[in-house]
């Protein structure tokens, strides 16, 4: 068999086991449950902004936006009754149909300009979702009916979901760097004239990446909201949600398939234990401690390794 | 008359005030091999970037294959058959060699799988000369292996026609003639080549027909041997009092 498919079979053995066995060791542990489903949603994040700044080479600001277009989406259905998977489906096809237009028209940009026009949208979208508070509660902020039950069951539950859509992120992930259009998006981002010349439709490549990254984001956003039970767009269209899953990307190493789920490891370890230390100063302590980490390992913990143990 | 492969029809194009090609019209028919000469600055590379695409005329019409396409984008040409390579090299940097080459043989070439791409890829690798490269990364090659590397990426994905810009320039004599060789096997197989040079005694073993450009406009076209004997064409390169002594050489 080949490599890739014993990653592929290892990541889907190893995430399944992770699934199921991880709600029952952690039962009675909320504290964990909690830290591990903010892992598995973050790892969403950080896979799926890896698909468009990792594999394509377009830095995009926009994963916060479809999150919250996600969590608003799914608290709304949610809110008139429909059932929570079908909400989650809905959530994610909203994030993909938003991405089609937006993709299309804002990856015409390239490197800053992107990066800033991407950042927009969570802005715009934050702004509607506010303004249009008949449907979304406005700044008030919706609560999400049927989390009020016991929260320890909730508490798996969302740990149980966070998880497996974690793990068919990152599957989505190597299914995509192992296509056509993986092979597609590393010439664009290499040489996307040169792509052009050897007949890379770009265009189109780039807004399916972008597209198939805002479907699991906007899910990870519907799971979240939940499994909070209650969100505003301050808090769902918090910048933040566009910020660390770059960091974490960052951290483990950009382009990688396993990259993101090292980064948003540690990331994670790194937000615990300075929380836990210097609460005072825990943002300015985060930041010194990742740029620190991003000066010793630029290319991510994980090409880091592999390249000093092929050096050896 | 039959349909000619490509039909360049009264083409300009401007940048603000200047017009760097202005109303330049040409044919070339199937399998043909053409020298395009002009002096730096003269529009050779822009006339081959309005033709493949990666830039719009402002004004004029240009036919592939009898269809218009005028205004079409760059990857659906390659598509197509019409390809090119560029002045300064273009690899993929963090692909190697075989798969700088297999990305064209699978996005512009219409291979199905990767496997079935690689093979193509390390077919043309092979007979340009630079197998032994394969498995190289673009920045452990010289620059002349650089250049049979753009040449495979073109060939491979099987144009109709390959516009190579400066495909020579950076390279020394014996370098040169190897290339040389390289495009006489490429051409050899039916397809239509325009070189683009500003060395005339490159072209002038090379290519039957010759396209002289300068200052944007159309100079003269032609069997080669005339054309370099066109008094506008040697003042154009030469200046007049060089031309002058040139004529009077030839006398």
């Amino acid at each position: 068999m080949t490599s890739r498919g014993r990653l592929a079979i290892a990541i889907a053995v190893i995430g399944g086991l992770a699934c199921a066995g991880l709600p029952l060791i952690l039962a009675g542990e909320p504290y964990l449950m909690r830290l591990v489903t903010m892992f598995s949603l973050l790892l969403v994040l950080a896979a799926s902004w890896n698909i468009v700044g990792g594999f394509t080479g377009y830095p995009s600001f926009a994963t916060g936006a479809f999150f919250g277009l996600g969590a608003y989406v799914a608290a709304i259905l949610q809110a008139k009754g429909v059932d929570w998977r079908l909400a989650l489906v809905a959530a994610g096809l909203a994030g993909g149909i938003l991405a089609a237009p937006v993709g299309y028209g804002v990856l015409r940009l390239r490197g800053h300009y992107f990066a800033v026009a991407s950042l927009m949208l969570g802005t715009i979208l934050k702004e509607l979702t506010t303004g249009w508070s008949d449907l979304t509660g406005g700044g008030m902020g919706l609560t999400i009916a049927g989390a009020g039950g016991d929260p320890e069951v909730l508490a798996s539950f969302a740990l149980r979901v966070s998880l497996a859509l974690a793990v068919l992120t990152v599957l989505l992930g190597a299914a995509i760097k192992w296509s056509r259009l993986g092979f597609g998006l590393d010439c664009i981002r290499m040489n996307e004239t040169a792509a052009a010349g050897i007949g890379v439709d770009a265009q189109r490549l780039k807004t399916y990446a972008f597209i198939l990254s805002s479907i699991p984001s906007a899910v990870a956003g519907a799971v979240y909201a939940g499994w909070i039970g209650y969100i505003d767009p301050t808090d769902v269209y918090d910048v933040m949600w566009s910020v660390k899953p770059i960091v974490a990307v960052l951290l483990g190493g950009v382009g990688t398939i396993l990259g993101p789920v090292v980064g948003a490891a540690i990331f994670v370890a790194l937000e615990e234990i300075v929380w836990r230390n210097v609460l005072s100063f825990s943002a300015g302590g985060l930041g010194v401690l990742i740029v620190l980490l991003l000066l010793v390992l630029p290319a991510g913990v994980l090409p880091s390794l592999v390249s000093r143990k092929t050096r050896s | 008359m039959t349909a000619a492969l490509l039909d360049v029809r009264h083409v300009s194009r401007r940048f603000g005030g200047l017009k760097a090609i202005d109303d330049v019209s040409f044919r070339l028919n199937e399998g043909e091999i053409v020298g395009m000469i002009g002096s730096n600055g003269a529009g050779k590379t822009t006339l081959v970037n309005l033709v493949t695409g990666h830039l719009r005329p402002s004004q004029g019409e240009i036919s592939f294959r009898g269809q218009r396409i005028t205004g079409r984008k760059p990857h659906e040409l390659a598509s197509r058959g019409l390809m090119r390579t560029f002045q300064v090299v273009q690899p993929f940097n963090a692909l190697t060699a075989l798969d700088n080459v297999a990305a064209a043989a699978m996005f512009a070439g219409g291979a199905r799988s990767l496997s079935g791409a690689r093979e193509q890829a390390d077919a043309a690798l092979s007979s340009l000369g630079i197998g032994h490269c394969r498995d190289h990364l673009p920045i452990r090659m010289t620059l002349a292996e650089r250049k049979r590397l753009e040449l495979a990426r073109a060939w491979v994905a099987k144009p109709k026609l390959l516009f190579l810009d400066e495909v020579n320039a950076g390279l020394n004599t014996g370098e040169i003639e190897g290339v040389l060789g390289m495009i006489r096997k490429i051409a050899a197989e039916g397809v239509a080549i325009v070189i683009i040079e500003h060395l005339m005694k490159v072209v002038k073993g090379l290519c039957p027909q010759l396209i002289v450009l300068h200052r944007g406009q159309l100079l003269a076209s032609g069997p080669t041997d005339e054309v370099a004997r066109n008094p506008s064409v040697i003042e154009a390169y030469l200046g007049t009092r060089g031309a002058a002594a040139m004529l009077g050489e030839v006398r």
